[in-house]
């Protein structure tokens, strides 16, 4: 199976730790507390919807609500390819820093 | 309550979310929008609106790349349909696409041509280094009385010297002086090249590059020439040119000391620079007493270089009183001195250039102006014709909808297709460029290259324009068309808006009324040329052969001229030979002061002075009003006789020319201290028609002669001109033999009036063809939006050409509204026009009619293929179409 990239593995794992609340605005937020940096929305949809097309999230539409203006919001869920995906991520990276304590020259 | 402006404050940017809604697709923006919309309120709340849209447009901006990169992937497949739907409809609409492409084309490429032009014109002078701070000095030269004052380019000797040393200001003064009339002997053949005394400043001022020889030293010594490299070649061939020497005038050796580069686009423009030392080597009096006190004889050309940090504007000021409080006033004439940026001095002179080739910003706005509205005509005539036709799409995009196609992906789809026809239009633009280049270059005398166009900001621009042309004549059929229910669209219950109409009326009432003026314009002046050719012009110009002596041996043509005009006589076919200082169409010396007989000493008149001899009134065939011609009979002739023209007779104020006969008439600026009126010449055009006959004075004065007119018999002119050949050569061997008709040379005068004849008509005729693209395209729409109803016509038994009429009759009320806007507009223009003109037509009605006729044949061409097309109909046919 493919790896998942770096930007892949940063929103799969903001869509995991948000559970039931993962959309668009709370997964930049979450990226900012997690990396120190704010991605454009272009950047987060445009993973999020590479990871749709590979099955390891999927897209909810919730109903209009009002707080949107009568706006759906679009959340994301987690799903066990994906699950499987950041499990086989964790592996490979423990196994590639394995025994390196520290970098240095 | 919240005003309807508050509220519209706290939506987000409209043209933000147009974006999104333009580049993504339907859930992609919803759920965009909706994520940015959830902060963007929240921000609106908290703090300045305007922070908010900040932000909001700062989140879309940055979204860009990788939205942009989502698509290229996925976009791929999607741009592939988008161009096979385009290739599928312009070749189904062969005729259509044709015309709308080409209209496009067209109007690009008169707008690149101009451009190009511009972009030429622009372009002199910028191969200089720190040009801020060279500046030209010039001189405005103010004549006692109230009398204009005189622009000049030029300069007094003293005053660049006596700059430098006054003010530390200037860092460098470079003295140029014009025509040094120097023959160059070379293979015992005689050249006369563009020659300018430079002084050794010149290349410490100007960077022109110097191929050969330094610049330190190349303009020190007396007798140093530095040629430019055509004339390297021309006189040496391949072989070094540096360290050889030119003979100038027989005896004068100059040694080569350089060779130079001349950028075409320099206001300067040379063959040969002569050290200035030359000059004062070779007549050192004179240059001794020029540099003294020459401050009025203004022949010698300054440029300086300020130092770094001098206040051009302050620095004129200070300046401008130099000559006034150096020398004072000259015999009333008093001048000031003004800076000429080095970068104005071609297109913002307004005085001339002096050195070289001059232009006119003026021109430049102007040509901008025109290319604009032309490219601006063209761009709205194609977005018409694509909406006009866009219509007969509907039926695909209610298809298109159906199926599930966003409004954004339609959008997209034919902004695709417009920018690529717009693409189309720009590479059939630059096709026409290439052939109609050639002409044009001929028309404006310039040497402009397809290749000037392809630098790097131009082919952005052109990019760029293709983008945002493409763009703007896609959106409006676009977002008609994507606006429209899919249900409506498909029963075709839509009403193709009655809004644009207007517009489009009004558009081809202007572009007609715009050909109108043009037309007329073509027209009138023709008629002025051909009048001014047609006009008697008191002299015979026929048969009349002008041999041009003025480049040749001075001292030969005046001291044997009597031998010359004895030797020309001696063919047959020669009738009469008349050597003279000016023929018709080519000045005198204009200006002249004279003191007629009983006036006092400066109430003078100023009259135009032609050197003639004997038999000048014979060989032109001129009329005498009164008096004798000028005769070898009397030996005083040719110190004190003079005649005079009508015109001077009545300027002078002396009643008839009966009159006027054995009068005084001194000018001593003439050479006739001494004159007396023997005769009195009938009033003939020396000038073109441009100017009413002035006042002329006519006296022997050997010294200027150089033309000899010969009047022959043209029954073989060549064997003619082969004597006269032979004759020349005898007097004046090595120089070129020189001559020309006087008829030809008198129709130079009317170059610049031919020249806007082209120039009008072949703006016209461009005018025309947009124009009527124009109407084709309201023609279509209309015959498009009345097929029913001219079906039910023909069902109730409307004849074809009652259909014809119909339709037409709404375009010939535009034409004619155009034409009644256009009438009084060319009209007073024109008039004005011609009123520069002495000697002109009058506009009368058969102009207008012509144009009219012109017009209107143009547009009913154009309209009855539409109509014709229509009313063949089949009514069964557009009565079901639903």
């Amino acid at each position: 199976m493919m790896l998942l990239s770096r930007a892949e593995e940063i929103i799969l794992l903001a869509v995991f730790k948000l559970k039931d609340n993962a959309y668009g605005v709370t997964i930049k937020e979450q990226v900012f507390k997690d990396i120190g940096s704010y991605w454009s929305f272009g950047v987060i949809y445009k993973t999020l919807k590479k990871m749709r097309s590979k099955g390891f999230v999927e897209k909810i539409q919730s109903e209009p609500l009002s707080e949107r203006g009568g706006r759906s919001k679009f959340y994301y869920r987690i799903t066990s390819r994906g699950l499987a995906s950041l499990e086989e991520i964790r592996q490979v990276q423990a196994s590639i820093w394995d025994g390196i304590q520290k970098i240095s020259c | 309550m919240k005003t309807e402006k508050m509220r519209k404050k706290e939506n987000p940017p409209f043209f933000a979310n147009l974006l999104l809604k333009l580049v993504l697709d339907r859930s992609e923006y919803l759920e965009f929008v909706g994520d940015i919309d959830e902060i963007y309120k929240q921000m609106t709340a908290a703090g300045p609106h305007w922070k908010a849209r900040f932000w909001y447009w700062l989140r879309v901006l940055e979204s860009a790349p990788a939205i942009i990169r989502a698509h290229l992937w996925g976009g791929m497949a999607v741009i592939g349909n988008y161009l096979k739907i385009t290739v599928r409809n312009l070749k189904k609409h062969k005729v259509y696409s044709f015309i709308n492409i080409m209209g496009l084309a067209l109007g690009l490429a008169c707008c690149l041509m101009i451009g190009l032009y511009v972009q030429d014109e622009l372009r002199y002078d910028y191969f200089h280094q720190d040009p801020d701070r060279i500046f030209k000095v010039v001189s405005d030269l103010k004549p006692p009385g109230d009398a204009d004052v005189a622009k000049l380019a030029s300069n007094g000797w003293p005053v660049g010297q006596s700059l430098k040393a006054a003010y530390p200001e200037i860092e460098e003064v470079v003295y140029l002086r014009k025509w040094p009339r120097y023959a160059i002997k070379h293979q015992d053949q005689y050249f006369f090249e563009n020659m300018l005394y430079a002084d050794e400043a010149f290349f410490r001022v100007f960077s022109f590059p110097l191929l050969q020889g330094s610049s330190d030293t190349a303009l020190t010594a007396p007798y140093s020439l530095i040629l430019t490299e055509e004339m390297a070649h021309k006189y040496f061939g391949e072989a070094e040119a540096l360290g050889q020497s030119l003979i100038l005038n027989d005896d004068l050796e100059c040694q080569i000391t350089g060779v130079v580069r001349v950028p075409e686009h320099s206001h300067l423009q040379f063959d040969l620079l002569l050290s200035f030392a030359t000059l004062c080597a070779e007549s050192p009096e004179n240059c001794q007493a020029q540099f003294a006190d020459g401050w009025y004889n203004m022949n010698v050309y300054n440029y300086v270089r300020l130092r770094e940090g001098v206040e051009s504007d302050v620095f004129e000021e200070k300046i401008s009183g130099h000559v006034t409080r150096s020398k004072g006033e000259f015999q009333g004439y008093n001048t000031t001195l003004r800076l000429q940026p080095l970068r104005d001095i071609y297109l913002r002179s307004q005085r001339g250039n002096g050195l070289g080739p001059a232009s006119d910003i003026g021109y430049v706005y102007m040509l901008s102006a025109i290319a604009f509205f032309i490219l601006l005509i063209a761009c709205i005539n194609f977005m018409n014709l694509t909406t006009a036709r866009s219509t007969k799409r509907a039926k695909e995009v209610g298809v298109r909808k159906v199926v599930g196609s966003t409004w954004g992906a339609l959008m997209r789809q034919f902004l695709h297709e417009s920018v690529l026809m717009c693409g189309l239009a720009l590479i059939a633009a630059l096709g026409l460029l290439l052939l109609i280049l050639p002409f044009f270059n001929q028309l404006v005398g310039k040497s402009i290259m397809l290749a000037d166009l392809f630098n790097v900001q131009a082919v952005l621009l052109l990019l760029a324009f293709v983008l945002f042309v493409g763009g703007l004549a896609g959106f409006y059929p676009a977002l008609v068309l994507s606006s429209y229910g899919p249900m409506d669209v498909i029963k075709n219950r839509f009403q193709a808006g009655l809004k644009g109409t207007r517009l489009r009326q009004g558009l081809v009432v202007f572009q007609f009324a715009a050909s109108c003026v043009l037309i007329t314009a073509t027209i009138v002046v023709f008629n002025q040329l051909k009048f001014m050719q047609s006009q008697s012009l008191g002299f015979e110009k026929e048969q009349v052969v002008v041999l041009d002596a003025r480049q040749a041996d001075a001292g030969v043509r005046i001291e044997k001229y009597q031998a010359i005009k004895q030797e020309l006589k001696a063919h047959p076919s020669v009738q009469s030979v008349s050597a003279s200082g000016a023929v018709p169409g080519r000045s005198g010396w204009r200006n002249q002061f004279a003191q007629p007989e009983g006036r006092a000493e400066d109430d003078g008149v100023e009259l135009e002075y032609l050197a003639a001899d004997h038999d000048f009134v014979e060989t032109l065939g001129l009329e005498m009003a009164a008096g004798r011609d000028f005769s070898p009979a009397y030996a005083t002739d040719k110190d004190t006789a003079v005649l005079i023209n009508e015109a001077a007779v009545e300027h002078i104020g002396w009643g008839s020319p009966q009159n006027a006969v054995g009068k005084r008439l001194d000018s001593f600026g003439s050479g006739k201290p001494v004159g007396i009126v023997v005769g009195v010449v009938k009033d003939y055009h020396h000038h073109g028609l441009q100017e009413n006959i002035g006042p002329m004075m006519f006296g022997i004065t050997p010294s200027a002669f150089s033309l000899f007119a010969v009047r022959i018999d043209t029954t073989d002119v060549s064997a003619s001109l082969a004597h006269l050949e032979d004759v020349w050569d005898r007097f004046f061997a090595g120089y070129d033999f020189r001559y020309f008709f006087l008829d030809d040379d008198y129709e130079r005068q009317y170059l610049s009036e031919k020249r806007l004849m082209k120039i009008f008509a072949g703006f016209a005729s461009l005018a025309v063809l947009i124009a009527c693209l124009g109407l084709f395209g309201l023609a279509a729409y209309t015959a498009e939006r009345r097929t029913k109803e001219i079906g039910i016509r023909k069902v109730l038994g409307a004849s074809g050409t009652g259909i014809v009429l119909l339709l037409s009759k709404e375009f010939s009320r535009l034409i004619l509204i155009s034409f009644g806007i256009a009438l009084p507009i060319a009209y007073f223009g024109l008039n004005r026009w011609l009123a520069g003109f002495a000697y002109h037509t009058k506009i009368h009605a058969g102009v207008f009619l012509l144009t009219g006729l012109v017009v209107a044949a143009g547009a009913w061409l154009t309209v009855s293929y539409q109509s014709i097309k229509a009313a063949g109909a089949d009514p069964v046919k557009s009565l079901r179409y639903e």
